[in-house]
């Protein structure tokens, strides 16, 4: 959000609170009305009456803000796990076993991996390579495409996934 | 040659003959006796030997299975306080001390808290007893590294013994082996029990005869005088009766036995068969299971004092019992430490230094078997239904789970608190509400903790996986999902009717369903429908999908239950048990990729060989996009809709989604959701299928909600997949606007789905105060 915007929001709160203060039963009308007045239909698009919510007692005030301004839903950003330094460590240690072909224990390190931070795109990888070395291509191609749709800002590791899943395309075929 | 000398014998002497004839027969008689006797005798011992050597391995081989918990994963920025911590480790009888000095011990110091961890087994590692320190600020643990200062990335403790599967006997066993013994274990038993046990060869002559002399005097106390290898003869194979031939039937068993077997394998059986007391009605077998029965300890961790308690308890568990005689019991012990002294096997000083130490018995035992019934049960149908019942049969397992013990101990006590609160609320009294709740991980799918009834100690009717009871608005979901994966007929800003409708149902009746506000909302967007989960809208919406498309959602989400293909299905006219409904949820949660729900990690054998196991599974089921919408509309219920009052206990940071559910005249609560690592379902009800005051919404959502603020559940990551593209829309006209405008609303789209057109923008904040101008004029 922008300083400008930002601003105008307070300005605007300000001004609100201070008619809230002054004539209170107005201020409610005025909410009502700004909430109805450019709806082109009957209908109102603002909060209306919840179908299942007959809540015991009154809304608490935290309630009735949100139902007057509800928080905006929007995608979030990706944020990092707490276990991001224990997950690295345990990759580390699952790559070494994979490499040595010990398959069995490289996808029991990235079972636990997982467990820690199951978004983290690069277990996905450690895990459909060791289950498509050991001839699971089915169950490796699902994973590798589990780990793609966690890949969105770590390009290396989306990279070694797409051309993963191409190999396991190629040896499907 | 000698019948014809007794013939001509006879000739001679018919008198002498007779007699002598009468004299051949009873030798006869008697010859054939005795060889028929000795063949009995002959076949009995073999017989017994058999019986015997087939008992004694066959000890072995009925092992119990045990069931483990997760292990806890310590690592820096984990979300754990310092009581938590300090839960589990009481949990796994750790001991808090004041300076650490062995395994199994930890020292508490402000935020600090010092850990001397136990050596494990694990399925991939063997874990060597460690030493290191937790640092932790409010609920996270912000350091964790060795005793020389060395920062660690990730150290797990072992995990929590949650219970056995024995065979059908009630038996509980935890068998342990002759060189885990603490030394002065084996020595104190054989200078009480049976000081000539490695030189008698199973029976001592002089224990018998001054037994029998104790014995016959008349007055006297029954006397044992037994060996430990006569011992264990009685307590593995014979009655309890105390008869001559049974005493002599020991002896000779007795003496087989150490023909068989050596004294190492005599006393290590000896140590794991001894009844050593009773827990209800399960029966306290070994030294293992009673170090945890008496201390909560495992037996290596024992103290001389506590070692010298359980031999005193070996000589009668219900005499010595020192939880309900405890001065008998301790006098005893006593006698056992001074026996040792007496004996060189310790020195006076430890010796009286150990005489007045208290009992120290542990105020609860550690050896309920099964504390988490509703979970083990759960273990149990996953094994059969999952593994080889060959494997299962041979024992000795250990069954790794994904149980959580901290998160079922906040599952199980905001139940009923909760529950409690919310009845008194309502002044209600009488038959109390039933709960089931299940706990998933997001993405792995494993089932963290699961009620299934209000008293979650009780094992009873599992709820969580048998009460099948009509869903409600929990179906919704399926519906809206069966939409949105066609962008070229529906969006989340679709209008949808909410007008009455009236559809043709089975012989010859009518559906006419109803919104719980008996009210209809004309035109509504798609996403608001779902959000304020408006039953017309829903139907009619379903009703245009097709009712076998919707079916096909629901098996595609993972259900496998019975349907009925009706019109009512799409409000919820469908029985799911908890289990079931998490099952759909997860698929949602996890961005449309389907994993059965579990709760076994893995399953190791005796020999810790890993148990063939069906494969692992992941499917993806659903496009990332269409799931990404859905989600959309279900965070408009938890903002919004239906589900509002989450966010009394929420951060309002904290995104989740969900849905509400209440079946028809509010005899079901449902609600299902989610964030970013924990999906919780909870159903409330009654057995008897009776209303109640409760909606999902005022009902199993109060419920999960205190549940995920406690859990401090991680705000839903919601990736916006390549192909969602997101735009400021006016619903209401389905054109694009933008974000100033009013009524405008921030809205992704499938690429390709979106509105071309604009509508002409008035400013939301012009307008109101143009409106509040018009009001003032009005």
């Amino acid at each position: 959000m922008t300083t400008k915007s930002a601003l105008l929001k307070e300005v605007t709160k300000g001004v609100g609170n201070m008619l809230l203060r002054v004539a209170r039963p107005l201020a409610v009308a005025t909410i009502v009305l700004a909430t109805s007045a450019c709806a082109p239909l009957l209908t109102s698009p603002g909060p209306s009456v919840p179908v299942e919510s007959r809540q015991p007692g009154s809304a608490s005030p935290a309630e009735k803000q949100s139902e007057a301004e509800p928080k905006k839903i929007a995608p979030a950003r990706q944020t990092v796990s707490p276990a991001q330094r224990a997950v690295s460590s345990l990759l580390q240690e699952g790559w070494g076993y994979y490499r040595q072909e010990n398959y069995q224990r490289s996808i029991a390190i990235a079972e636990r991996a997982q467990r820690l931070d199951p978004q983290r795109a690069e277990v996905y990888l450690l895990l459909a390579r060791s289950y498509f070395a050991q001839g699971q291509s089915g169950l490796a191609e699902q994973l590798g495409q589990r780990g793609l749709s966690f890949s969105q800002n770590d390009i290396g590791i989306r990279r070694q996934l797409q051309s993963l899943l191409a190999q396991i395309h190629a040896a499907v075929l | 040659m000698i019948l014809a000398k007794k013939l001509r014998k006879t000739q001679k002497k018919p008198t002498k003959a007779k007699r002598s004839a009468f004299a051949l027969r009873l030798r006869k008689f008697f010859k054939t006796g005795f060889i028929s006797l000795l063949a009995i005798g002959l076949v009995g011992l073999l017989v017994l030997d058999y019986h015997l050597r087939s008992r004694f391995s066959g000890s072995k081989w009925s092992l119990p299975s045990h069931v483990y918990s997760r292990a806890l994963e310590l690592y820096e920025g984990l979300e754990l306080s310092r009581d938590g911590l300090v839960w589990e480790l009481e949990k796994l009888g750790y001991r808090r001390v004041a300076k650490l000095s062995a395994a199994g011990q930890y020292r508490v110091q402000g935020r600090r808290v010092a850990v001397h961890s136990r050596a494990f087994q694990f399925w991939d590692e063997s874990k060597a007893a460690q030493t290191f320190i937790l640092t932790f600020q409010g609920s996270q643990l912000t350091e964790l590294h060795s005793l020389q200062g060395k920062s660690l990335a990730l150290v797990r403790l072992e995990p929590l013994r949650i219970g056995g599967i024995y065979p059908a006997h009630l038996e509980d066993r935890l068998p342990v082996r002759l060189e885990e013994l603490p030394p002065l274990l084996v020595e104190s038993l054989i200078a009480v029990e049976d000081r000539g046990f490695y030189q008698h060869y199973g029976v001592s002559l002089r224990g018998i005869s001054r037994a029998l002399l104790n014995n016959l005097r008349p007055g006297s106390a029954t006397q044992g005088g037994s060996t430990i290898t006569q011992q264990l003869v009685k307590n593995l194979y014979l009655s309890r009766d105390r008869t001559l031939l049974r005493k002599g039937l020991e002896a000779v068993m007795a003496l087989m036995l150490e023909q068989h077997y050596s004294k190492g394998e005599i006393i290590e059986a000896y140590i794991n068969e001894i009844y050593l007391g009773q827990a209800g009605k399960r029966a306290i077998h070994g030294f293992g299971m009673a170090s945890q029965h008496y201390f909560n300890q495992p037996l290596a961790e024992l103290n001389l004092h506590q070692i010298a308690l359980l031999v005193a308890i070996a000589k009668g568990a219900s005499y010595y019992d020192p939880r309900r005689h405890g001065e008998r019991a301790l006098t005893r012990r006593n006698l056992v430490i001074k026996l040792l002294a007496e004996q060189g096997l310790i020195d006076n000083a430890i010796a009286s230094r150990a005489s007045q130490q208290a009992l120290g018995l542990a105020a609860r035992p550690g050896t309920r078997t099964n504390p988490f019934p509703a979970y083990l049960d759960l273990v149990k149908r996953q094994l059969r239904k999952d593994y080889e019942d060959e494997d299962l049969r041979s024992g000795g397992l250990r069954v790794f789970t994904h149980f959580d013990p901290q998160a079922q101990n906040r599952l199980e006590k905001i139940v009923s608190t909760k529950l409690a609160a919310m009845e008194r609320q309502k002044g209600l009294k009488d038959k109390p509400i039933e709960a089931a709740s299940l706990l998933v991980r997001v993405g792995t799918a494993e089932v963290l903790a699961l009620v299934g009834g209000r008293e979650s100690r009780f094992a009873g009717f599992n709820r969580a996986l048998d009460a099948r009871r009509p869903i409600g608005s929990t179906i919704k979901p399926a519906v809206y999902l069966t939409a949105l994966e066609q962008p070229d007929d529906y969006t989340l800003q679709s209008l949808i009717s909410d007008a009455p409708v009236a559809i043709p149902a089975a012989h010859g009746e009518t559906w006419r369903p109803r919104n719980f506000d008996h009210k209809s909302h004309g035109e509504v967007p798609l996403y608001q429908a779902m959000g304020k989960s408006y039953n017309l809208a829903t139907a009619r919406l379903g009703m245009a999908l097709g009712l076998d498309r919707v079916v096909a959602t629901l098996r595609r989400l993972g259900y496998e239950g019975p349907l009925a293909e009706v019109p009512a299905l799409l409000l919820g006219a469908v029985s799911m048990s908890p289990f079931d409904v998490a099952s759909l949820y997860h698929t949602i949660a996890a961005g449309g990729f389907y994993s059965p729900l579990a709760s076994i990690d893995s399953v190791y054998s005796a020999e810790n060989q890993p148990l063939k196991r069906y494969p692992y599974r992941v499917e993806s089921r659903f496009d990332a996009a269409s799931m990404h919408l859905l989600q959309y509309a279900m965070q408009v219920v938890m903002r919004e809709g239906t589900g509002r009052s989450a966010y009394r206990y929420l951060a309002d940071d904290i995104a989740v989604a969900g849905k509400t559910g209440t079946s028809n005249d509010q005899r079901d609560s449902w609600f299902s959701g989610f964030g970013d690592d924990y999906l919780a379902v909870v159903w409330l009800g009654r057995d008897d299928n009776g209303k109640m005051p409760f909606t999902g919404s005022s009902g199993a959502l109060q419920i999960w909600s205190e549940l995920m603020a406690d859990l401090k559940v991680r705000p839903l990551a919601f990736a916006r997949p390549d192909n969602i593209v997101y735009h400021w829309v006016d619903p209401q006209l389905g054109l694009l606007s933008e974000e100033d405008c009013e009524g405008a609303r921030y809205l992704p789209f499938i690429i390709g789905s979106e509105p071309e057109a604009s509508v002409a923008c008035r400013s939301w904040r012009a307008g109101k105060f143009i409106d509040w101008f018009k009001g003032l004029l009005n």
